[in-house]
């Protein structure tokens, strides 16, 4: 439990609804999302979840 | 009086009290035998922390039946090595904390300390035993010795200590999840990307594979409190942490360290207090899923009796 989530990085389709200090990868089909999201899910050890407004979020659970 | 007076009393008292001792230090050892069984824990491993703790158990039985021939020599100052036993029991229980503590990197599930707090304390209770054992089945040879005959003493203690296992190894048996809530099988759903058993939102699980491989493989059991003190004691989040990983540890779970996305998860329904388990076991088993569940623990330290008191009773 120490620590908490951390979110490591964006993967998003829409440009413009996402932006700060984080990782931010752009993408142009829903196919490439889910792909990069899964091998940065797999280097970081995290998590992929989906924030429904096209962006996927990997968060690495502590 | 010098600091060694002690250790020459315990000298007078063995030689005059052979058989008490020895009869005590045997049933005490016996009983720690008996309280010590791998079972699907592995813990404590076997063979080399079963080292361990026989030799402690060993110790705790030796100091224990040293009491009762000191008090009959009037040798008090011996009796007071019951105390520096304590101080030592309380060092096994540290001990035990930090080695799961340490070892909880490795576990794919985690234990959580709420559950190796609880295995902690069994370990130091298990000596404190056998420490009773022993002075019980010496307190038995002491008794038996005013019959003039060391065979019926012996006998004496032997049934002394005996029944002092049976009685204790019945009176420390904790309850488990199944006395406490019924357990039956639920469905897994989706609400978009959201993992949903029984109305509780576990998850949200963004990869669409991982979602197919929960639908496939996975399953699911709600844990439905029998009662309100047993609605807190589920709300205990070490208790909970206990349940799903006895459950991953009984049914294997489908996940190394970097699908962290199938890490087995136990969330309460806020409103009923119902527990939402979901796990992608190695095999797909509800019934043993089911068995598992209830077969787990129910922690000393999560245990809540919310209904022994007053604002429980003017709650409708």
């Amino acid at each position: 439990m120490e620590g908490g989530p951390r979110l490591f990085a964006a993967i998003t389709e829409e440009p413009h609804k996402v932006g700060g200090g984080l990782p931010i990868f752009y993408v142009n089909s829903s196919e490439e999302k889910e792909r990069v999201a899964a091998y940065i899910s797999r280097i970081a050890g995290g998590v992929i979840h989906d924030v429904g407004n096209g962006t996927y979020i990997v968060v690495i659970h502590q | 009086m010098g600091a060694a007076a002690p250790i020459i009393y315990v000298g007078v008292v063995l030689l005059e009290h052979l058989t008490v001792i020895a009869i005590g230090t045997l049933m005490g050892s016996l009983g720690r035998l008996l309280l010590l069984h791998v079972d699907y824990r592995q813990y404590p491993s076997y063979p080399q922390a079963y080292v361990v703790h026989l030799a402690f158990g060993f110790v705790a039985a030796f100091l224990g039946s040293i009491a009762i021939p000191a008090i009959a020599a009037k040798e008090f100052a011996a009796a007071s090595f019951l105390a520096l036993a304590v101080t030592q029991f309380r060092e096994v229980r540290k001990i035990e904390r930090e080695t799961l503590e340490r070892l909880e990197k490795t576990e794919l599930v985690p234990r959580g300390t709420a559950y190796i707090e609880g295995i902690a304390k069994t370990f130091e209770a298990r000596n404190y035993l056998a420490m009773l054992v022993g002075l019980v089945a010496s307190l038995g040879v002491q008794v038996g010795s005013r019959w003039d005959s060391p065979v019926l003493a012996g006998g004496m203690g032997i049934v002394f200590g005996l029944v002092t296992i049976v009685i204790l190894k019945r009176s420390i048996t904790r309850s488990v999840v199944g006395d406490i809530a019924h357990v039956r099988p639920a469905d897994i759903a989706f609400d978009g990307p959201l993992l949903v058993v029984e109305g509780v939102q576990l998850m949200n699980i963004g990869q669409p594979e991982a979602r197919q491989t929960y639908l496939e493989q996975g399953l699911a059991v709600a844990i439905v409190p029998k009662s309100i003190d047993a609605k807190a004691t589920l709300g205990n989040v070490g208790q909970r942490q206990a349940i799903v990983h006895d459950a991953a540890t009984l049914c294997g779970v489908r996940m190394d360290v970097s699908d962290k996305e199938f890490m087995p998860l136990a969330r309460r329904d806020l409103v009923s207090g119902v527990v939402a388990l979901v796990i992608v076991p190695a095999e797909k088993n509800m019934e043993a899923l089911i068995a598992a569940v209830r077969q787990t623990p129910v922690l000393e330290d999560s245990v809540r009796r919310p209904s022994a008191a007053e604002p429980s009773k003017i709650m409708p």
